[in-house]
């Protein structure tokens, strides 16, 4: 990202902020919906859902500073659109759901303790 | 610059109302439905002068959504950018078909985004100039319309013809396409012979009702499965097509001939107008550097221009004025 001027780097800060508190929601979101990626009777919607949740993240993470999360949320939401109307390869969506997950959440968790620190 | 963002992500709305107010467009309305969207348009009083949308929404999406605008009269030329994730091509086909202007992928680069939508205010700016002639006293609107009568070598939008689109998001079309998209794909030219002569001998309005109906005419005869025109101006349409190398020009030429011959082009007083044209052979379309597509529409544009009637196949061209078959056009 090019220089960016300070008043919109301080928005940009707060809305970071906002990004990590939506971002342990749709954590918690796509925890359960991958639970649900093992029942057959369950698997399309919870595929839907790690996607919509995917999406949203790949659309915003790189641009408030989080740029590997967003490669793996976009190749997750990629990963998922290509397989639909069969021949998905849920091992390759499990681990990139697994991964997402992971990393988000140390995302979260370091900014929870950056502050606590305060 | 008023400018209207439609997005599901309320991140993504705080991140544009951010981002567009500290690049000097502060003026933002952000809806999170397709359906909001339609009621803010039809609400305000003063219309909106850019559109920002996203593709995936829950409901109507943002493809369906620049349709619907595209058919009020007051949108049919407000630049509309998609802002999405979504990069496939057959997103970025339906896009520029349903009218999109331009196609920014997210996640946005804050300078890149300013930078388009500079460009979009160029066109906003444009057209309020024009709507402003246009909206005149009646004495004046006339004058106004007569002068404005566009230039031969202008590059006129023509509208309501599914599968055409300006030249400008032509190109912004092309710069969306990464290079597998582009594999198999070809620039097409044709072009309108004796276009001054006939720029010389009608109105505008005849003018630009015989570049939509040429425009109809070849979209409408194209043998492919996936093709975009855009007029170019000096009478030359520019068309990408996937699979253009396996069908013969002179193939192509003749359907649009057939298809030109249907629609009985006339002039208003009712005496027919023959209009007949030439086309380029393919050229390839290849992912380069730089400028790469953009040659290669000016390779092809050169072929069809520099073949002269007499000896339009010698030079990459095909003409379909030689021997019989010129047109009753109208």
């Amino acid at each position: 990202m090019a220089a960016v001027d300070p008043k919109l780097q301080a928005s940009l800060n707060r809305i970071r902020l906002r990004f990590l508190s939506v971002l342990d929601e749709r954590l918690d979101s796509m925890e359960l919906n991958f639970d649900a990626l093992g029942q057959a009777a369950t698997r399309d919607a919870a595929l839907a859902g790690i996607q919509a949740e995917a999406h949203k993240i790949a659309g915003t993470a790189r641009t408030v500073g989080y740029a590997e999360l967003g490669e793996i949320a976009l190749t997750l939401d990629q990963t998922i659109g290509a397989g639909k109307g069969g021949g998905a390869d849920l091992t390759q969506i499990e681990q990139l759901t697994d991964a997402l997950i992971e990393l988000g959440a140390q995302i979260v968790n370091s900014h929870r303790m950056e502050m606590a620190a305060e | 610059m008023k400018i209207l963002a439609v997005d599901d992500d309320p991140i993504i709305l705080e991140l544009l109302n951010e981002v567009l107010g500290s690049t000097g467009y502060p003026d933002v309305t952000t809806v999170e439905t397709g359906a909001d969207a339609l009621a803010a348009v039809e609400d305000h009083r003063q219309p909106f002068d850019c559109i920002l949308l996203d593709i995936q929404m829950p409901g109507m999406d943002g493809i369906e959504l620049c349709g619907r605008l595209r058919a009020m009269p007051r949108y049919r030329e407000t630049p509309v950018l998609m802002l999405t994730a979504m990069s496939e091509k057959h997103y970025i086909d339906r896009a520029f078909r349903a009218g999109a202007t331009d196609y920014v992928t997210k996640p946005f680069d804050i300078v890149e985004l300013g930078a388009r939508l500079r460009v979009a205010q160029s066109l906003s700016d444009g057209q309020k100039r024009l709507s402003d002639k246009v909206f005149s006293a009646k004495a004046v609107r006339q004058k106004a319309l007569a002068e404005d009568k566009i230039r031969v070598e202008e590059a006129y939008p023509v509208k309501d013809v599914d599968g055409v689109i300006p030249m400008p998001s032509m190109y912004n079309y092309l710069a969306q396409l990464g290079r597998s998209s582009l594999f198999g794909s070809s620039v097409i030219a044709f072009k309108i012979n004796d276009i001054e002569r006939l720029h010389g001998s009608m109105s505008g309005f005849e003018y630009t009702c015989m570049i939509t109906d040429v425009a109809e005419a070849i979209i409408t005869s194209l043998p492919f499965m996936q093709s975009l025109l855009s007029y170019a101006g000096n009478g030359v349409f520019i068309c990408i097509a996937s699979g253009a190398h396996s069908v013969s020009p002179e193939v192509v030429l003749s359907q649009v001939d057939h298809a030109l011959n249907m629609m009985e082009l006339s002039y208003n007083d009712g005496r027919p107008m023959t209009v007949t044209l030439r086309i380029s052979a393919p050229t390839r379309l290849t992912f380069r550097a730089g400028d790469g597509t953009k040659r290669a529409i000016m390779q092809a544009i050169t072929n069809v221009e520099i073949s002269p009637a007499a000896d339009s196949k010698a030079a990459g061209g095909y003409d379909s004025g030689r021997g019989a078959m010129s047109h009753l056009a109208g």
